[in-house]
Formats: C-alpha cells, sequence, structure tokens
C-alpha cells in the first residue's frame, strides 16, 4: 500500500463517521435545501492538485429523466467538473442533463442537452447562485462528446475555459478557486426536497465511443497543451445505493437505476 | 422511524465510500466489462439534430424589427463600432427594443483566441459580438437586467442574422461598466442552440394579459410591475411584491417562470424579480433562450429553492 493509498484509507473511515452523523442530522431535523444523489467517482487534494479534468461520456439510448418527490420533477445530469468545498460553492461543470425541473435559471429541457454550469464570484456575501448555459441538444441517441473543464491562463487564477470535442465553448471570469478540492466523474438528481432519494433514469458511458478520452486530470493549463493523468484510483460515489458505478478501471459505466435495461444490478 | 432510515442509508453510503484500485481480473471486473460494452454497441450513435433550423428555412423577421429597420435614426445612443451598415442598422433596430441605457456598445469582428466554428455542435460563423453594459446607478443588483440585455441582443441578433442571410454570429463577450467607469470581463461564449427557433409571436397586450392572469390568481403575490422589452419577439419582465418571499419560492421555487410567466423556453426571454413588502429585492432570475443562459441573484441566507444547483457540501463532505 501506497503513502496515497494509507492516508486515503484513513480518510474513508472518517468519511464513514462523518457521513453517519451528517445523516442521522438531516434525517432528524431535514433541511430546506435542495439535496442531490450522485453517483460515479471523484478525486480529492489527497491525489494531486487538479487545475482540469476531461473525459468522453457516451449518452445513454434514452433521454435522462429526473424523478423528484414533490411533482415528479428534477433534473438529471451526467458530467465532469471541478469544485471548491469549502466557503462560497464554487464549482465548475460540463455535461449533458435533461431538466424537467427548472435547472437554475435556465428553464427545462426534455431531451439530452450538452450543459455549462458555474458559479461567479461577482458576489462574494450572497447566497450561491449558479450561472447556466445549454448548448446542442443533440437528442436521445447514444452520442459520444469529449468534455473538458479547466483553467485557461497563468495571468488570471480563476479563469476556466469549457470545452467540447476540444471546441472553446465558454471561458467565464472570476470563478474564485484555482485548483480542484473535488475532481469528478459523476451524474446526478436534483430535486428541492431534503431527500437523498430524488431518482429517475439516467446512464454515462466514460471513455466510450470513438475517439475517445478516459477520464483524466491535469495540473497545467488547458490550452497551453497540458500532460494529462488518467485517473486510476478514486472514491465511489454512490449518493443512494441504487447507482450502478463499473469499476473505475476505464472505461467505465455510471447508470441509475442498478437492475434496469442497460444497467446491470451487479 | 426517521431515526433508523438515515441510519440505513448511512451504512449504504458508507459501504459505498471505498477507494477502488483498478483491477480488471476479477469476476466483478467481467461484469462491468460487460456493462461497457453492452452500453456502448447498444445503439449506432446520431447526428446532430438541426431540424429546427431546417424549419426555420421560410421564417421572416418580425414586422415590428422591419419597421424599426426602416428608420434608422432608432437606438442611436447605442455606440456600434465594426461590421457592415446592414449589420449596424440591425443591432440598433434590435437595441430599439431593449431599455434604453442598460447597453453602452456594441463591437462586431472577428471571434477571441481560441474559438472557432465547429458545425458538428451547430456552431456556425466567424463574426462575433462585443456588447458593454452599463451598471445603473443605486442597487447594484439592478445590472442584472444590464447583462440579461447581453444575452437578448446577442441571440436576437445571431438569428435575426440568420433569417436575413447575413454572416452567421458565433458568440459574444460580456463586458460589465461599472459606475466608476471601470469594465470588467465577465466572460467569452459561443451560442450553441438552433437559430431561429419559434418563439411565441404574441404581441405585447396579449402577453400582458396572459402574464397578468397568472400573477393574479398566485396567492401571495401583492402587487406586480410588468414591461416587454422586444429585441426580436417579446420578452417580459416581473417585478413582484410579496408577501412572503420564503413561502413563495417554497411553492415555486423549482419552476419560478413556470409559475410566473410561463414557458420561459418559449419566451424571447424572461427576468423576474422578487421583492418583499418592503420593497427589497430579494431574487432576481434571468434567462434568454436564444442563447441559451440563465442566471441571476439571490439575497443571502434566502432558502435557495431551484433543482438543479449543485451542493458542495456532497454526502461525503468532511
Amino acid at each position: 500500500m501506497t503513502h496515497n493509498q494509507t492516508h486515503a484509507a484513513a480518510s474513508v473511515w472518517r468519511r464513514i463517521v462523518l457521513t453517519a452523523v451528517l445523516l442521522l442530522t438531516l434525517g432528524a431535523a431535514p433541511s430546506a435545501k435542495a439535496f442531490p444523489n450522485f453517483g460515479g467517482w471523484y478525486i480529492d487534494p489527497n491525489c494531486c492538485v487538479v487545475t482540469g479534468t476531461r473525459a468522453t461520456i457516451q449518452s445513454p439510448p434514452y433521454n435522462m429523466q429526473s424523478n423528484g418527490w414533490t411533482n415528479g420533477q428534477g433534473i438529471a445530469l451526467m458530467r465532469v467538473g471541478l469544485s471548491k468545498l469549502s466557503g462560497d460553492g464554487a464549482i465548475a461543470q460540463i455535461g449533458f442533463g435533461t431538466a424537467q425541473a427548472q435547472f437554475d435559471n435556465c428553464g427545462t429541457k426534455s431531451q439530452n442537452t450538452i450543459f455549462i454550469e458555474w458559479k461567479p464570484s461577482y458576489y462574494p456575501d450572497d447566497t450561491p447562485f449558479y450561472t447556466c448555459v445549454w448548448l446542442t441538444t443533440f437528442g436521445a441517441t447514444q452520442t459520444f462528446h469529449k468534455y473538458t473543464v479547466g483553467r485557461v491562463a497563468a495571468t488570471c487564477q480563476s479563469c476556466f475555459g469549457f470545452y467540447v470535442n476540444g471546441s472553446l465553448q465558454f471561458q467565464p471570469q472570476e470563478l474564485g478557486f484555482s485548483s480542484s478540492e473535488r475532481t469528478f466523474a459523476a451524474g446526478e438528481f436534483s430535486d428541492k426536497n431534503p431527500s437523498l432519494h430524488a431518482g429517475g433514469v439516467a446512464a454515462g458511458c466514460y471513455g466510450c465511443g470513438s475517439g475517445e478520452i478516459r477520464w483524466e486530470r491535469t495540473s497545467g493549463l488547458i490550452g497551453n497543451n497540458p500532460s494529462w493523468t488518467q485517473v486510476w484510483q478514486a472514491y465511489n460515489w454512490n449518493g443512494d445505493g441504487l447507482w450502478r458505478v463499473s469499476s473505475v478501471a476505464q472505461p467505465f459505466l455510471v447508470c441509475y437505476p442498478r437492475g434496469i435495461a442497460g444497467c446491470p444490478a451487479n | 422511524m426517521v431515526l433508523a432510515g438515515a441510519l440505513a442509508v448511512s451504512l449504504a453510503v458508507a459501504v459505498s465510500a471505498t477507494v477502488v484500485v483498478a483491477s480488471t481480473g476479477s469476476r466483478e471486473g467481467k461484469a462491468d466489462r460487460d456493462a461497457v460494452n453492452a452500453f456502448a454497441s447498444a445503439h449506432p450513435p446520431a447526428s446532430v439534430d438541426n431540424a429546427l433550423e431546417r424549419a426555420a428555412a421560410t421564417r421572416e423577421l418580425p414586422e415590428r424589427l422591419v419597421q424599426r429597420l426602416a428608420s434608422p435614426t432608432l437606438g442611436g445612443q447605442l455606440q456600434v463600432e465594426g461590421g457592415t451598415p446592414r449589420q449596424q442598422a440591425l443591432v440598433r433596430a434590435i437595441a430599439a427594443g431593449l431599455p434604453v441605457g442598460d447597453l453602452v456598445s456594441v463591437g462586431i469582428a472577428g471571434p477571441p483566441g481560441g474559438f472557432r466554428e465547429a458545425p458538428e455542435l451547430q456552431e456556425y460563423g466567424e463574426t462575433w459580438l462585443t456588447i458593454t453594459a452599463a451598471e445603473p446607478a443605486g442597487d447594484p443588483h439592478a445590472g442584472i437586467r444590464a447583462l440579461w440585455a447581453v444575452e437578448l441582443l446577442a441571440g436576437a441578433f445571431r438569428d435575426a442574422s440568420f433569417l436575413e442571410g447575413m454572416p452567421a454570429i458565433l458568440g459574444r463577450t460580456i463586458l460589465y461598466r461599472r459606475q466608476d467607469g471601470s469594465t470588467e470581463r465577465r466572460g467569452d461564449g459561443v451560442i450553441a442552440v438552433p437559430r431561429a427557433q419559434p418563439f411565441d409571436p404574441a404581441s405585447s397586450s396579449v402577453m400582458e394579459a396572459r402574464v397578468a392572469a397568472r400573477l393574479a390568481a398566485l396567492e401571495d403575490v401583492v402587487s406586480f410591475r410588468l414591461s416587454f422589452p422586444t429585441p426580436m419577439n417579446v420578452a417580459v419582465v416581473a417585478d413582484l411584491t410579496l408577501s412572503s418571499p420564503e413561502e413563495f419560492l417554497d411553492k415555486h421555487g423549482n419552476a419560478l417562470f413556470d409559475a410566473t410567466v410561463g414557458d420561459a423556453s418559449s419566451l424571447e426571454g424572461a427576468l423576474v424579480k422578487l421583492y418583499d413588502s418592503g420593497g427589497k429585492l430579494v431574487r432576481a432570475s434571468a434567462y434568454a433562450p436564444r442563447t441559451g443562459m440563465g442566471f441571476g441573484w439571490s439575497e443571502p441566507g434566502l432558502r435557495m429553492p431551484v433543482t438543479g444547483r449543485i451542493p458542495t457540501t456532497p454526502p461525503l463532505h468532511e
């Protein structure tokens, strides 16, 4: 076991205890905030410094759907991203998804649609509020695109670029962080309810498709032709235990719920 | 019961929280490979669907925009640089339907470094807009309307250019001029939604009657004020005074546009601002379907009602 693995294993036990405490707290006093249901893989700074991440993600042969508890509406996403765990909720992520409910301030989408999302830091004291952009709607059938997000310039500590198939899509300013504290390749359902059980149907295959890029990370600057490292070791994310997340030995499948067509039970 | 349920979920999550090292020789590894292979080979990939753009081939500019183009003095306060006289006239005609003073200038030129045409993503053209919004005096959050106007202008100009056979618009740069004269670069981005979608053709008066009826039926709405910018079709600005913003957002927060102005995706744009009974702005939500961008502001501490947030306090947060 390497030093990193030893460190990570100790970290896992801390997480287990803290997770139990957190969830017991939530069960006793439901929060009014939105609670998502994540499934996939993530890495943290114990692994490495990360300023960018990318993967080819193949979409499922259907439009994803989220079934929230309140009114049968929510959002379903499949994406890669970078985030900061502390402070104001900084995040930068790109992928595809559908929204039966309003996605941030971006309205709804019934077809799998490429999206990007970030939180600007223009208002340092406000409640985190995210900027979203819908890009190309590419339909229901299996399409694969390479999604990349990362820092773009040495002169700007918190300027990030979002790319699809290597083509720059958006370059927002002032995201409020320079390296990622949680780097992920994961699916998400979200609903406004204080529940981990918001669900629906979702799937993505990371590293699948022609010209595929496996899930990778970099500590360089996108656009400067940085070196990329495939992620071989990660934390498993399974919000309610119903996600099917295959081995991080890539390519890997993330789907929900396990056991339905195209999403093996084991 | 709640406690037991939470504990069960805790254990399920705890079990899943493991560090996994790549392994390909186990039974699980074979199942994983089978699952991936089955997923990857189930269906052939499809090409990008541009049926909406094909359907727009016979569409024309709205009459209001045609009439404005015939009045070249309109939009004269806006500084427009670059492009052809026809493009500049079109920018002014669109801007004439937006609140005066929200926009300072528009530049028409090539894209900034790093951006390029990508037809496979419905991103066409080599023409780029640089649009400067103006921070209004007073409430700094009122600038959301000006930034929304940037998106309305960019989206309308892109679609109108498409309908008029002008050079395709690849994207826009968003600049924000502060009251102190400084200018911030808020971002650069391509626009990758199908061009010239069939947005709601209703007139301002029809839209007003429709939205007013919707708002009058909401019990938490004490009063409202409506306005209707018309960059191309009709967009809606709704200022709502609420008896209890918290209760209102609890009921309508995850479908705010649907509840207040209707299906925002079919509108030219939607901007909904919520005020408490003391007249204080507590939330602003803006969406511009022609560019696909939505953004907003919320008062600190106000409940985050909208689905789709990505909390940074995930289940395994330390």
